[in-house]
Protein backbone atom coordinates (compact mmCIF):
# COMPACT_ATOMS: atom_id res chain seq x y z
CA UNK A 1 0.00 0.00 0.00
CA UNK A 2 1.46 2.82 -1.02
CA UNK A 3 1.18 6.32 1.23
CA UNK A 4 -1.40 8.52 -0.21
CA UNK A 5 -3.34 5.09 0.21
CA UNK A 6 -2.78 5.10 4.04
CA UNK A 7 -3.23 8.63 4.49
CA UNK A 8 -6.34 8.09 2.87
CA UNK A 9 -7.56 5.28 5.02
CA UNK A 10 -6.23 6.92 8.44
CA UNK A 11 -8.19 10.16 7.68
CA UNK A 12 -10.90 8.08 6.87
CA UNK A 13 -10.89 6.20 9.83
CA UNK A 14 -10.43 9.45 12.14
CA UNK A 15 -13.39 11.23 10.47
CA UNK A 16 -15.48 8.02 11.05
CA UNK A 17 -14.11 8.24 14.73
CA UNK A 18 -15.74 12.20 15.07
CA UNK A 19 -18.87 11.00 13.05
CA UNK A 20 -19.52 8.56 15.97
CA UNK A 21 -18.15 11.10 18.56
CA UNK A 22 -21.01 13.92 17.26
CA UNK A 23 -23.30 11.06 17.74
CA UNK A 24 -22.56 10.21 21.30
CA UNK A 25 -22.58 13.80 21.80
CA UNK A 26 -26.40 13.90 20.11
CA UNK A 27 -25.18 16.66 17.80
CA UNK A 28 -26.06 14.13 14.93
CA UNK A 29 -28.99 12.23 14.33
CA UNK A 30 -28.80 8.31 13.65
CA UNK A 31 -29.91 9.30 9.85
CA UNK A 32 -26.96 11.94 10.03
CA UNK A 33 -24.22 9.03 11.18
CA UNK A 34 -25.60 6.48 8.63
CA UNK A 35 -24.86 9.27 5.61
CA UNK A 36 -21.64 10.09 6.87
CA UNK A 37 -20.33 6.44 7.89
CA UNK A 38 -21.29 5.66 4.32
CA UNK A 39 -19.51 8.20 2.87
CA UNK A 40 -16.28 7.58 4.74
CA UNK A 41 -16.40 3.86 4.13
CA UNK A 42 -16.54 4.44 0.54
CA UNK A 43 -13.91 6.80 0.60
CA UNK A 44 -11.69 4.26 2.80
CA UNK A 45 -12.65 1.46 -0.06
CA UNK A 46 -11.48 3.69 -2.75
CA UNK A 47 -8.16 4.39 -1.33
CA UNK A 48 -7.23 0.93 -0.45
CA UNK A 49 -8.95 -0.25 -3.93
CA UNK A 50 -8.23 2.78 -6.68
CA UNK A 51 -8.92 0.42 -9.38
CA UNK A 52 -12.31 -0.10 -8.32
CA UNK A 53 -13.25 3.10 -10.22
CA UNK A 54 -11.95 2.33 -12.89
CA UNK A 55 -14.73 2.35 -14.93
CA UNK A 56 -16.25 5.19 -14.35
CA UNK A 57 -12.78 7.04 -14.55
CA UNK A 58 -12.76 5.28 -18.32
CA UNK A 59 -16.18 6.78 -18.78
CA UNK A 60 -16.17 10.28 -17.73
CA UNK A 61 -12.44 10.18 -19.87
CA UNK A 62 -10.56 10.32 -16.90
CA UNK A 63 -6.89 9.40 -17.07
CA UNK A 64 -6.23 8.52 -13.38
CA UNK A 65 -8.43 7.21 -10.46
CA UNK A 66 -7.07 10.24 -8.37
CA UNK A 67 -8.58 12.57 -11.44
CA UNK A 68 -11.89 11.10 -10.80
CA UNK A 69 -11.98 11.99 -6.25
CA UNK A 70 -10.05 15.68 -7.11
CA UNK A 71 -13.27 15.94 -9.51
CA UNK A 72 -15.50 15.08 -6.74
CA UNK A 73 -13.52 16.42 -3.98
CA UNK A 74 -14.55 20.01 -5.80
CA UNK A 75 -17.48 19.30 -6.64
CA UNK A 76 -18.53 18.64 -2.87
CA UNK A 77 -16.42 21.51 -1.93
CA UNK A 78 -18.11 24.17 -4.18
CA UNK A 79 -21.55 22.36 -2.73
CA UNK A 80 -20.40 22.54 0.39
CA UNK A 81 -19.55 26.68 0.43
CA UNK A 82 -22.99 27.56 -1.13
CA UNK A 83 -25.02 25.45 1.60
CA UNK A 84 -22.40 27.32 4.23
CA UNK A 85 -23.27 30.90 2.96
CA UNK A 86 -27.15 29.94 2.31
CA UNK A 87 -27.08 28.59 5.76
CA UNK A 88 -25.40 31.93 6.88
CA UNK A 89 -26.87 34.31 5.98
CA UNK A 90 -30.50 32.67 6.18
CA UNK A 91 -29.36 32.76 10.38
CA UNK A 92 -27.62 36.33 9.86
CA UNK A 93 -31.33 37.49 9.04
CA UNK A 94 -32.83 35.52 11.99
CA UNK A 95 -30.64 36.69 14.49
CA UNK A 96 -30.74 40.28 13.28
CA UNK A 97 -34.97 39.80 13.26
CA UNK A 98 -34.73 38.77 16.95
CA UNK A 99 -32.54 41.22 17.90
CA UNK A 100 -34.62 43.67 16.48
CA UNK A 101 -37.66 42.54 17.87
CA UNK A 102 -36.60 42.07 21.01
CA UNK A 103 -34.90 46.01 21.34
CA UNK A 104 -38.52 47.17 20.18
CA UNK A 105 -40.44 45.14 22.44
CA UNK A 106 -38.68 46.33 25.23
CA UNK A 107 -38.07 49.90 24.32
CA UNK A 108 -42.18 49.68 23.81
CA UNK A 109 -42.40 48.34 27.34
CA UNK A 110 -40.15 51.30 28.58
CA UNK A 111 -42.69 54.00 27.02
CA UNK B 1 -45.15 67.96 11.77
CA UNK B 2 -43.18 65.62 13.82
CA UNK B 3 -39.81 65.08 13.65
CA UNK B 4 -37.42 62.31 15.44
CA UNK B 5 -33.85 62.37 15.03
CA UNK B 6 -32.12 58.67 14.53
CA UNK B 7 -28.47 57.70 16.22
CA UNK B 8 -27.05 54.57 15.57
CA UNK B 9 -24.24 54.39 17.82
CA UNK B 10 -21.39 51.71 18.95
CA UNK B 11 -18.92 52.79 21.20
CA UNK B 12 -19.44 56.70 21.06
CA UNK B 13 -18.92 57.89 24.61
CA UNK B 14 -16.90 60.67 23.46
CA UNK B 15 -19.38 62.21 21.34
CA UNK B 16 -22.66 61.38 22.01
CA UNK B 17 -23.88 62.98 25.18
CA UNK B 18 -23.00 66.24 22.57
CA UNK B 19 -24.51 65.19 20.00
CA UNK B 20 -27.73 64.56 21.45
CA UNK B 21 -27.82 68.15 23.65
CA UNK B 22 -26.94 69.26 20.38
CA UNK B 23 -30.09 67.57 18.14
CA UNK B 24 -32.44 68.68 21.15
CA UNK B 25 -32.28 71.99 20.00
CA UNK B 26 -33.89 71.12 17.24
CA UNK B 27 -35.87 68.31 17.72
CA UNK B 28 -37.64 67.42 21.22
CA UNK B 29 -37.24 63.34 20.57
CA UNK B 30 -33.96 61.77 19.88
CA UNK B 31 -33.54 57.79 19.57
CA UNK B 32 -30.47 56.52 20.37
CA UNK B 33 -29.86 52.96 19.13
CA UNK B 34 -26.92 51.22 21.69
CA UNK B 35 -25.71 48.80 19.01
CA UNK B 36 -24.55 46.65 22.00
CA UNK B 37 -21.68 49.08 22.72
CA UNK B 38 -19.16 48.04 25.18
CA UNK B 39 -18.34 51.88 26.72
CA UNK B 40 -21.05 54.13 28.57
CA UNK B 41 -23.04 54.95 25.13
CA UNK B 42 -26.50 53.88 26.77
CA UNK B 43 -25.59 55.86 29.69
CA UNK B 44 -23.92 58.98 28.35
CA UNK B 45 -27.28 59.03 25.47
CA UNK B 46 -29.83 58.88 28.06
CA UNK B 47 -28.38 61.67 30.83
CA UNK B 48 -28.28 63.62 27.81
CA UNK B 49 -32.39 63.57 27.10
CA UNK B 50 -32.19 60.71 24.81
CA UNK B 51 -34.87 57.85 24.38
CA UNK B 52 -32.60 54.59 23.97
CA UNK B 53 -33.05 51.30 22.04
CA UNK B 54 -30.22 48.62 22.79
CA UNK B 55 -29.45 45.73 20.45
CA UNK B 56 -28.07 42.70 22.43
CA UNK B 57 -26.16 41.89 19.56
CA UNK B 58 -23.67 44.48 17.59
CA UNK B 59 -26.02 44.32 14.25
CA UNK B 60 -23.69 47.37 12.40
CA UNK B 61 -25.50 50.70 11.20
CA UNK B 62 -27.78 49.52 8.70
CA UNK B 63 -29.51 46.81 11.20
CA UNK B 64 -29.08 49.95 14.18
CA UNK B 65 -30.32 52.80 12.19
CA UNK B 66 -33.68 50.39 10.58
CA UNK B 67 -34.44 49.33 14.56
CA UNK B 68 -34.34 53.25 15.06
CA UNK B 69 -36.80 54.01 12.10
CA UNK B 70 -39.12 51.69 13.53
CA UNK B 71 -38.96 52.97 16.49
CA UNK B 72 -39.85 56.07 15.32
CA UNK B 73 -42.81 54.95 13.43
CA UNK B 74 -44.10 53.46 16.58
CA UNK B 75 -43.70 56.48 18.03
CA UNK B 76 -45.66 58.62 15.18
CA UNK B 77 -43.20 60.32 13.87
CA UNK B 78 -44.13 62.20 10.82
CA UNK B 79 -40.45 62.71 9.79
CA UNK B 80 -37.05 61.02 10.55
CA UNK B 81 -33.36 62.52 10.66
CA UNK B 82 -30.62 60.36 10.71
CA UNK B 83 -27.51 61.21 11.76
CA UNK B 84 -24.31 59.77 13.06
CA UNK B 85 -23.56 59.55 16.55
CA UNK B 86 -19.79 60.14 16.14
CA UNK B 87 -20.26 64.11 16.18
CA UNK B 88 -19.61 64.60 12.29
CA UNK B 89 -22.75 65.62 11.31
CA UNK B 90 -23.50 68.92 12.72
CA UNK B 91 -26.93 69.70 14.29
CA UNK B 92 -27.57 73.13 13.07
CA UNK B 93 -28.50 71.57 9.60
CA UNK B 94 -31.65 70.08 11.27
CA UNK B 95 -33.81 73.26 10.91
CA UNK B 96 -32.89 72.96 7.13
CA UNK B 97 -33.33 69.61 6.69
CA UNK B 98 -37.36 70.29 8.13
CA UNK B 99 -37.91 73.42 6.28
CA UNK B 100 -37.33 71.72 2.90
CA UNK B 101 -39.60 69.21 4.17
CA UNK B 102 -42.12 71.75 4.98
CA UNK B 103 -43.13 71.62 0.87
CA UNK B 104 -45.15 69.03 0.58
CA UNK B 105 -43.75 67.82 -2.60
CA UNK B 106 -40.59 66.22 -1.26
CA UNK B 107 -40.17 63.40 0.11
CA UNK B 108 -36.36 62.92 1.04
CA UNK B 109 -33.88 65.54 1.90
CA UNK B 110 -30.02 64.32 1.40
CA UNK B 111 -26.87 65.68 3.27
CA UNK B 112 -24.12 66.37 0.91
CA UNK B 113 -20.33 66.35 2.29
CA UNK B 114 -19.51 69.96 1.11
CA UNK B 115 -15.27 68.83 1.82
CA UNK B 116 -14.81 66.21 -1.10
CA UNK B 117 -12.70 68.26 -3.06
CA UNK B 118 -10.29 68.07 0.43
CA UNK B 119 -10.64 64.05 -0.29
CA UNK B 120 -7.79 62.01 -1.72
CA UNK B 121 -7.55 61.73 -5.34
CA UNK B 122 -8.28 57.97 -4.74
CA UNK B 123 -11.30 58.44 -3.00
CA UNK B 124 -12.32 61.59 -4.85
CA UNK B 125 -12.26 59.61 -8.40
CA UNK B 126 -14.27 56.65 -6.47
CA UNK B 127 -16.81 59.03 -5.01
CA UNK B 128 -17.13 60.31 -8.96
CA UNK B 129 -17.45 56.95 -10.78
CA UNK B 130 -19.97 56.38 -7.81
CA UNK B 131 -22.16 59.04 -8.54
CA UNK B 132 -21.77 58.79 -12.34
CA UNK B 133 -23.02 54.77 -11.87
CA UNK B 134 -25.73 56.31 -9.37
CA UNK B 135 -26.85 59.09 -12.09
CA UNK B 136 -26.74 56.16 -15.36
CA UNK B 137 -28.63 53.84 -13.54
CA UNK B 138 -31.35 55.46 -11.67
CA UNK B 139 -31.29 58.58 -13.18
CA UNK B 140 -30.01 60.45 -10.01
CA UNK B 141 -28.23 63.69 -9.47
CA UNK B 142 -26.86 63.28 -6.62
CA UNK B 143 -23.12 64.56 -5.19
CA UNK B 144 -23.01 62.14 -2.21
CA UNK B 145 -25.08 59.03 -2.09
CA UNK B 146 -23.17 58.00 0.87
CA UNK B 147 -23.60 60.68 3.40
CA UNK B 148 -25.32 59.19 6.32
CA UNK B 149 -27.41 62.41 7.81
CA UNK B 150 -30.23 63.02 5.80
CA UNK B 151 -34.20 63.05 6.56
CA UNK B 152 -37.38 61.84 4.79
CA UNK B 153 -40.94 61.61 5.32
CA UNK B 154 -42.26 58.07 7.69
CA UNK B 155 -44.98 57.55 4.56
CA UNK B 156 -42.00 56.91 2.36
CA UNK B 157 -40.07 54.76 5.14
CA UNK B 158 -42.10 51.23 3.75
CA UNK B 159 -40.63 52.37 0.03
CA UNK B 160 -37.02 53.15 1.55
CA UNK B 161 -36.58 50.23 3.96
CA UNK B 162 -32.96 49.07 3.34
CA UNK B 163 -31.84 45.13 3.46
CA UNK B 164 -28.02 46.13 3.08
CA UNK B 165 -25.71 45.78 5.65
CA UNK B 166 -23.63 48.58 7.03
CA UNK B 167 -22.67 51.41 4.80
CA UNK B 168 -24.40 50.10 1.66
CA UNK B 169 -27.52 50.95 4.16
CA UNK B 170 -26.81 54.56 2.57
CA UNK B 171 -26.65 54.14 -0.88
CA UNK B 172 -29.72 51.66 -1.13
CA UNK B 173 -31.78 54.42 0.81
CA UNK B 174 -30.58 56.39 -2.46
CA UNK B 175 -31.10 53.51 -5.02
CA UNK B 176 -34.21 53.38 -3.81
CA UNK B 177 -35.41 57.15 -3.75
CA UNK B 178 -34.17 56.53 -7.61
CA UNK B 179 -36.30 53.48 -7.99
CA UNK B 180 -39.33 54.64 -6.88
CA UNK B 181 -39.10 58.18 -8.71
CA UNK B 182 -39.14 59.58 -4.70
CA UNK B 183 -39.08 63.43 -5.06
CA UNK B 184 -35.80 64.48 -3.34
CA UNK B 185 -33.75 67.52 -2.85
CA UNK B 186 -29.83 67.59 -1.82
CA UNK B 187 -28.24 70.06 0.42
CA UNK B 188 -24.88 71.14 1.83
CA UNK B 189 -23.23 70.16 4.99
CA UNK B 190 -20.12 70.62 7.22
CA UNK B 191 -18.38 67.13 7.90
CA UNK B 192 -16.22 66.89 11.19
CA UNK B 193 -14.00 64.12 11.15
CA UNK B 194 -13.05 63.02 14.62
CA UNK B 195 -11.73 58.97 13.47
CA UNK B 196 -9.64 59.19 10.98
CA UNK B 197 -9.93 55.78 10.56
CA UNK B 198 -13.18 55.29 9.64
CA UNK B 199 -14.37 55.84 5.75
CA UNK B 200 -14.38 53.41 2.88
CA UNK B 201 -11.46 51.50 1.02
CA UNK B 202 -10.92 50.98 -2.43
CA UNK B 203 -12.44 47.60 -2.48
CA UNK B 204 -15.48 48.83 -0.42
CA UNK B 205 -16.08 51.30 -3.36
CA UNK B 206 -15.68 48.61 -5.99
CA UNK B 207 -18.20 46.51 -3.81
CA UNK B 208 -20.71 49.14 -3.87
CA UNK B 209 -20.21 49.90 -7.53
CA UNK B 210 -21.13 46.19 -7.93
CA UNK B 211 -24.31 46.53 -5.71
CA UNK B 212 -25.17 49.57 -7.88
CA UNK B 213 -25.57 47.84 -10.78
CA UNK B 214 -27.27 44.68 -8.85
CA UNK B 215 -29.90 46.83 -7.37
CA UNK B 216 -30.81 48.24 -10.63
CA UNK B 217 -32.03 45.01 -11.35
CA UNK B 218 -33.40 43.68 -8.26
CA UNK B 219 -34.51 46.29 -6.34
Amino acid sequence: MITIQLIGVVVGLGAIHLTYLYYKRANFTKKEVLLWSTIWLTFIFVSIFPNSVRPVVGYLGLQRPMDLIMLIAFIVLFLLSFHNYAVTHRQERRLEEFVRKAALANFKKNQ
Amino acid sequence: MKPIVVIPAYNEQEHIAEVVRSAKQYVPQIIVVDDASKDDTKIKAVNAGALTIDHIVNLGKAGAIKTGCDAAVCLGADIIILMDGDGQHDPSRIPTFLDILKDDTVEIVFGSRTDLREMPFVRRAGTKLLEYSMRYLFQMSICDMQCGYRAFRTRVYPLLRWDSKNYHADAEITARTGKYHLPYKEIPIKTIYHDSYKGMTIIDGLMLLGKIVIWKFTL
